[in-house]
This record gives C-alpha cells, structure tokens and sequence, in this order.
C-alpha cells in the first residue's frame, strides 16, 4: 500500500511538470482567425498589428457581424498584440490563427525574419497559418473585408486559396513556417501569394455587403510576390505564376490554352504535371536541364480539325501546348534569374545540397550559382483522350450543312 | 412423545403456524407436526392423513413405525433426531413422532415462489426465454435439464445460522479446477453469517476482492447461460431463494457478452461486441475529454467547432466541469429514482422529462448544449450493458478522470486511463487474470471475446486454461 501511495505521488509530481496548469474556458479567450502586420510609416516605422477575432456571441440577430477587428501599434508585433488586450475583454488566444497577412510596403523595406521572430517562438502560436501579400492596400483593410460566401473573411481567403491552388495553378501556398525556414536558409527566396481588394473599401467593412449577391467589394488572389534577400521586389503576372507553378512541381490540376486556328481557341486540362531537374555542371557553370511531362485531357476545342480523320490533329495539339508550356517556363527563368536575379526556385540550396563536392571543387557558392546558372527546357505533353468527342461541334454543324 | 412435542414447542415459541395432529392407529398414537406455511396441506390430507385412516383398521403388522417408512407415497421419507425435527418442520417436512420416540419426516413443502417467467433484466430476443426462480429444486432442474451427463456434479451446503439456507456449487467434473471448487467450498462452510438474503450476500463472503472497483463476478437469470458458463469450466453457485446465479471466475471482457451472441450470426456478434466496448469507453471517458478540450487543449479542435463551442458557451455562468459534474449527477438521480419507482412503465416518462428539462436548462442559458450532448453520449453508452455493477463501477472512473483532466487536461486523462489500466490488468478472479486473454495475451481466447467462432461456439474454451501464463 505504502509502495503505491508513493507511486501515486510520483506520478502527481510528474504531471505537474507538464505545464498544463491554468484551467481556462474557451469563452474566456478570444479566437484569433488572421492577424495583419503593416508599416506605420508616421510613427518612426512602428509596425500596425491587426487582428481579427471570431466574435463568440449568441446570435439572436444575425445583423452581427461575425468578426471583430482591434489594431494596435507597437515597437514588436508582441507589444501590439498586449496593447490589444487592453482593448478586448478577452484574452487573445493565436492558436487558431489561419492567415498572417503582411502589407506591401514593411516587405519592401524591411527582413520578416526581423518581426516574425515572436511566431515562430510562442508555442501558443499556430505555425500551420497561411502568409499573404496585401498588394495595393493596407493588410489591416483586407482584413477588414467581410465576405459573402464565408461568415468568416479568413476562412474565405484560406478557402479561395486552396481551391485557387488546386484548379487554376495561379497562386502559391506558404505556411508560416515554412515561409521562415525559406527565410532563414541561404540559397532560397520565397514566393508568396498576394491578395488585392476589388471594389471601395468602406463598403467591404459594412454588413450590407454581403446582404448584395453581388457583393461591392471583393478580396481577389493577385500576382505572386517575389523576394531578393527577403526584401519584396517584384510580382509575377498569372502567365508567369503558372510557369512558376510548372517549375516548382506545384501545378497539380490547372489548363492551358492554345491557338488552334486564327480566331479560335482550344483548352486542355491538366491531369498531371511533373518536371524532372538535372542538375549539371557545363564548363564549370551551373546549368538544369529541366523536363516538363503534361499529361492532359482536351476539354474544349473551338476550330474545324477532325481529330479523328486527322491523325496528326493531336499530335499537333500537343506540339502547340508543349511549345507554349516551353514558353512560359523559359519566360519565368528569365524573368526571375535574369531580371529579378533572385533564386526563388532555390536552385542555391539545391546545388547546395546535392552537389556539395562539385561545388567546392569548382570553388562556388550558392550566389555564384545564382548568378551564372542556365538553363535547358524541355517540355513533352501527352494528350490522352478527347472527353465525349473527337470531333468539334464546328466540324458537325458543317456536315449538315 | 410429549417430551418431543414439548421441546418443540418451547423451541418456536408455540409458533401458531404448527399444527399437531394426534392421530390414533392400532391401538397406538402417532403425533404429526408441521408448519401450516411451509408445507402443502392438501397434500398432507390426500397421501398421509387419507392413507393412514383408510388403512388403520386394515393393518396387519403390528410395527406402524415400519409400515409408514416403507408404505405411505412419499418421496423423501428420512429418520430423523430430535434436534434435526426443528430445522424439517419448518423447511416444510411433515414430522411424525412415535411412542417409543422415532421420528419420521415426510416431505410435503409448499410451492411458495413465483412460477418459471421471462427474464426481466436480461431479456432475450432470441433463445430460450425461461429464467431461473426462487426455488432452488426448480432452478437446479433448468440446469440438469440442460446437461443430463452424469458428470454436472453438485456440492450442496447449508449457510446462515437462522436462515438455513441451501447453497449449491455446481460445475461440470473434469472442466472446473478441482482445488478451486474446493477453495469456495471451504469459504461457503466458513460463512459466518445468520441471514441470506440474496446470492449476494454468499458472494460478499467468499470474494476477496471488496475493495476493487469493478465485480470479480457476473450473475445471470437466464438458466441457458449459466449452462453455457459451465460447458467453460467456470462455477456456478446457486442459493436458495434467490433467483440469480453466480458465475465464478469472470474476467472484464465477459461484461461485453450477452447470452444472445452464442445464437446469433457470428459476424453480426462481432459487431456487437466491438460496439459495446466502444459503448463503455465513451461512458467513461467523454466527460473528461470534453474538460480538457474546453479548458486545455484548444489546438486539437478544429476551428470551426472551436469557435462553434465557443459560442454555445457564450452567457454560461458555470465552468464546465461543474456543468458536467451537475448534469451528470441529475441523470443518476434520474436513473436511480426510474429503477426504484414503482411501476415499470416510468422509463420513457423519464427520458422525455429529461429531454425537457435538459432543453429548458439549455434555453433558460444554464447549461450549455454542448454540455447536455456530452452527458447524454455517456449516459446512454452506459446503458448499453446489462450488469448494474458494472455501470455503478464506471461511475468513480468517471469521476477520476474529470478531475484529472480538469487539472492538468488530455495529459490527467491519460495518466487517468493508466491507472484504470492498471487496475484492471493487476486484479484476478479466482486465478484467473482480470483483463484476460488481452492481459496475458492468448489470440485463440480472443476468438471467444471478440468474435463469435464456431469451433468457439462447439467446443467452449475452458477459462481455467487462461490463467496459465
């Protein structure tokens, strides 16, 4: 008996160790959905912090709005957020925070690694949240925007942007924290998506905008931002986003359109996309031979080939659609590593990892890589099957002619 | 003859309910004693007082205590001492006391118990639907009934200084551990008890284990299961007036069966069985983990339920440990108070009062919906087992838990769950380990308890073999 008591006692004392001290109900906290870090430009550059908070009351009148917004400015984005809590009952709790928006102008000027530090150290922090751009606004204002389809703006945007991701191609997701360790690491340079707000923004904070179908305002997806040592410096358009996307593997089910005759366009659907990197050394230079495979389903063609009789009309096709991803890979490569000289496919790390020896060899480092890399596109596309027909609806309404 | 009447009478206090009939036969005086309450008085009256007066004029010997042993229909005639006369009269014997001091008791009890009837607790869908009576003849025939092999052998025992009660231990020769059957034979002598109300009362003396939580033992109603439980080498005690039967050694999984799995379809039995287990995991550990997701462990919620929580809880004035703990006390008075009020029929009534009660707490804003939910998930997996130990049991770990996790959260519950683990694995039940066959681990046993095998079902498992490590 004695034995078991001091076993139970052990036991007790161990719990305690835990930390799981501090019974706290849920409504006694508020739930953080997406936090805003913007530049106070007036005030000696003080970072703006935004917070918007998933209002926890009973909804007897469903004219309340389901979010609520504090903002706060501070030397550190922790002392922002303790200057909030001087302003809400509750406690904020960071946990469930799904999207970290930041605001174009601080990434012009300024390192995240320099104001991400308290993310990426409270444990109390989600570290799983989605990172954004706020291109031409105030991340605080995009914040602001109450949206129609979702009660909740964050969840809308996490939303739109997975979906987004996964059809179009477009856009790029980054998780906080992998956003910092691509930050951190020497040889990498994040992409990262940005959002703009269509429409007035005044209107977007009232509740009337969603009692519209045609809601005035929205928050759309725009280009994807590009870093040069951590600094924002530029944006890639959707065409060059997608050729991002191609490179990078992220392109998982988008479409490609082709020119199939003057006026007239055709679409294939992209049922898989997957690019294979060699990475070489040619007279002692980084050079990446890059292959690009499409498989992909033709799912709308306008013009008057019979793709049965015809049977180079596909092979065509996929010459067209090879030609054009070819053109948009090495139109990115170029806008990236000639323009931008920014190694935001993370070549750097790459050499750096796989090619260790070579590289001390050749006495290089990842910057020289950056600099001095060419590249080599190949791009094949298979077309494997038309969906109903094989022929264009053009092609039968000439028959009956 | 008068000496004998006279120490009985002075013995029962000149009970009114015995009757002494002096009856004149051959010249001589035969005195009859017995109980009007215990004995069958038509049936005194058609073979004992009938015969004899037909006869008494017509017999030739001369030796009437003879010719009653040999000649009067009865079935149970036994010589009997002066001291023995007490116990027989009042056990509803018929005693007949000669000149020269001879006793004789015939049996004539009355049948004084309710007729063969369904089970009321364990009720039955399919099988046999007979259960076990207050009669002790009665219920040790169900049993032989069901196994006519020579080898059902039967220890018999008298406990309880004024009760007198009629303890049987039945088990089957050569399946049942012989030193085992010894063990609670022994114990059952030792009883130092006055009054034997139910079979538990036999099993609080003989098990050892009071101290534990859950019982080291199952009672059934239904004769076909008892005779099942037998067929595994297990022992059965059967006691008089008492309509359930002990079933000795059990381990925890037996709670999980139900006289119904050995008939149904062996799959469909699985099913059950797994339902079951996971019926008694959510009574006990719902509660303590919708504490410490509350209160600790927010990031394991989705946000949307988070926030869906957190909105229920909104303008809720109790934490939710004391929301639960309340509710979940209700529900026990409610259970207690439809299981001990008179009329059966009470049992709908209640649950739709509880309904209503539970929604008007929600909707005056006391309680939360979510809390309601919670509760009514484990009370009504509690309610899924047919043993009332059991379910009383699960209560104190219910309680265990929801004070861990409302200290230290998801990290008490599971130091929680160890310490029930432990508890269970440690315990035995007359050698055989509680937690068998998963605690030692025997895969061919786990046939029997998580599925329903044929060869299972043709040729029972013994139990006993499982204590063998």
């Amino acid at each position: 008996m004695k034995k078991i008591i001091k076993c139970v006692t052990l036991l007790l004392l161990v719990l305690s160790l835990t930390g799981c001290f501090g019974y706290k109900e849920i409504n006694e906290s508020a739930i953080v959905s997406a936090i805003s870090i913007d530049v106070n430009k007036k005030d000696n550059n003080k970072y703006d912090v935004g917070v918007q908070i998933m209002n926890a009351k009973k909804k007897e009148n469903s004219n309340i709005s389901e979010i609520v917004f504090y903002k706060a400015t501070g030397n550190t984005i922790y002392e922002a957020l303790e200057k909030i809590t001087l302003d809400s009952p509750k406690e904020l709790y960071l946990g469930h925070n799904e999207i970290v928006i930041i605001g174009d102008e601080l990434l012009k000027i300024k390192d995240p690694l320099n104001y991400l530090d308290y993310f990426f150290r409270d444990p109390r922090v989600e570290k799983d949240s989605l990172i954004l751009i706020a291109k031409d606004n105030k991340a605080y204002d995009v914040l602001k925007i109450l949206t129609p389809l979702e009660t909740i703006p964050s969840h809308n945007l996490k939303a739109t942007l997975f979906t987004s991701s996964e059809v179009s191609g477009v856009t790029n997701i980054t998780t906080l924290d992998e956003f910092i360790s691509y930050l951190m690491t020497t040889g990498e340079e994040v992409v990262l998506p940005s959002v703009i707000i269509k429409g007035s923004e005044e209107k977007g904070e009232n509740i009337e905008n969603l009692s519209d179908s045609d809601p005035n305002t929205k928050i759309t997806f725009s280009d994807l931002g590009v870093f040069k040592n951590n600094i924002l410096i530029g944006y890639l358009n959707d065409e060059e986003s997608f050729g991002y996307n191609l490179v990078a593997n992220e392109a998982k089910s988008t479409y490609i359109y082709f020119k199939c005759d003057e006026n007239n366009y055709g679409n294939v659907k992209v049922h898989s996309s997957k690019t294979e990197e060699k990475l070489l050394f040619k007279n002692n230079k980084p050079s990446v031979e890059i292959t690009n495979n499409i498989v992909a389903d033709l799912i709308e063609y306008n013009c008057k080939n019979d793709l049965i009789n015809d049977s180079n009309a596909t092979k065509e096709i996929e010459n067209k659609v090879a030609k054009r991803s070819k053109k948009m890979i090495n139109e990115i490569l170029d806008k990236l590593y000639k323009e931008y000289k920014t190694d935001a496919l993370k070549y750097g790390s790459k050499y750096y990892k796989n090619k260790y020896k070579e590289m001390k060899e050749l006495n290089l480092t990842t910057k020289d890589i950056k600099n001095n890399i060419t590249f080599k596109v190949k791009t094949k596309v298979t077309i494997r099957s038309s969906s109903l027909t094989l022929k264009s609806i053009n092609k039968e309404y000439n028959y009956e002619k | 003859m008068n000496n004998i009447v006279n120490y009985i009478k002075e013995k029962t206090g000149d009970a009114p309910d015995i009757t002494y009939k002096i009856f004149p036969i051959n010249n001589e005086e035969i005195t009859l004693v017995y109980s009007n309450s215990t004995s069958d008085q038509d049936n005194i009256n058609d073979f004992i007082l009938r015969r004899l007066d037909e006869d008494k004029n017509n017999i030739k010997t001369k030796d009437i205590y003879n010719y009653i042993k040999n000649y009067i229909p009865n079935n149970n005639i036994k010589e009997i001492t002066k001291e023995e006369s007490l116990y027989y009269i009042l056990a509803g014997f018929t005693i007949i006391i000669f000149k020269n001091n001879k006793l004789l008791a015939l049996e004539n009890k009355a049948k004084v118990h309710s007729d063969i009837s369904n089970s009321e607790i364990e009720k039955s869908i399919k099988g046999p639907s007979d259960a076990f009576t207050e009669n002790y003849q009665t219920n040790t025939g169900m049993i032989r009934r069901r196994i006519k092999s020579e080898d059902l052998w039967i220890k018999e025992n008298i406990v309880g200084t004024k009760s007198k009660t009629k303890v049987g231990i039945f088990y089957i020769n050569g399946y049942a551990k012989e030193d085992m059957v010894k063990n609670i034979e022994d114990k059952i002598n030792k009883i130092d008890i006055e009054y034997v109300g139910n079979s538990n009362y036999i099993l609080e003396a003989i098990s050892n284990a009071n101290r534990f939580i859950l019982p080291t033992h199952f009672t059934t109603q239904r004769p076909d299961y008892a005779t099942l439980m037998l067929m595994q080498g297990r022992i059965i005690i059967l006691v008089e007036n008492s309509n359930e039967v002990i079933i000795l050694p059990c381990t925890f999984f037996d709670f999980f069966k139900n006289p119904e799995d050995y008939y149904g379809k062996g799959l469909n039995v699985t099913l059950n069985r797994l339902i079951r287990i996971a019926a008694y995991i959510l009574t006990v550990f719902t509660p303590a983990i919708y504490i410490s997701l509350m209160a600790y462990n927010w990031e394991s919620l989705p946000s949307s339920l988070l926030i869906n929580f957190s909105v229920q809880r909104d303008g809720v004035p109790f934490s939710s440990v004391f929301e639960i703990i309340v509710m979940n006390m209700f529900f026990q008075i409610l259970r207690e108070s439809d299981l001990k009020s008179p009329g059966k029929g009470g049992s709908s009534v209640s649950i739709v009062g509880a309904l209503v009660l539970g929604q008007a707490a929600v909707e005056a804003g006391i309680v939360s919906p979510i809390t309601i939910i919670i509760v009514g998930i484990s009370a009504i997996s509690s309610l899924c087992f047919s043993s009332i130990e059991l379910i009383n049991s699960t209560r104190y770990f219910q309680i265990l838990l929801i004070i861990l996790a409302w200290q230290f959260g998801f990290a008490g519950v599971f130091f929680g769950a160890l310490i029930i683990l432990g508890t269970l694995v440690s315990q035995s039940s007359l050698g055989v380990p509680y937690f068998s066959p998963f605690e030692p681990f025997n895969l061919k046993e786990q046939e029997d308890v998580l599925l329903s095998k044929k060869q299972v079902k043709f040729h029972p498992l013994n139990i006993f073999k499982r204590s063998e490590r």
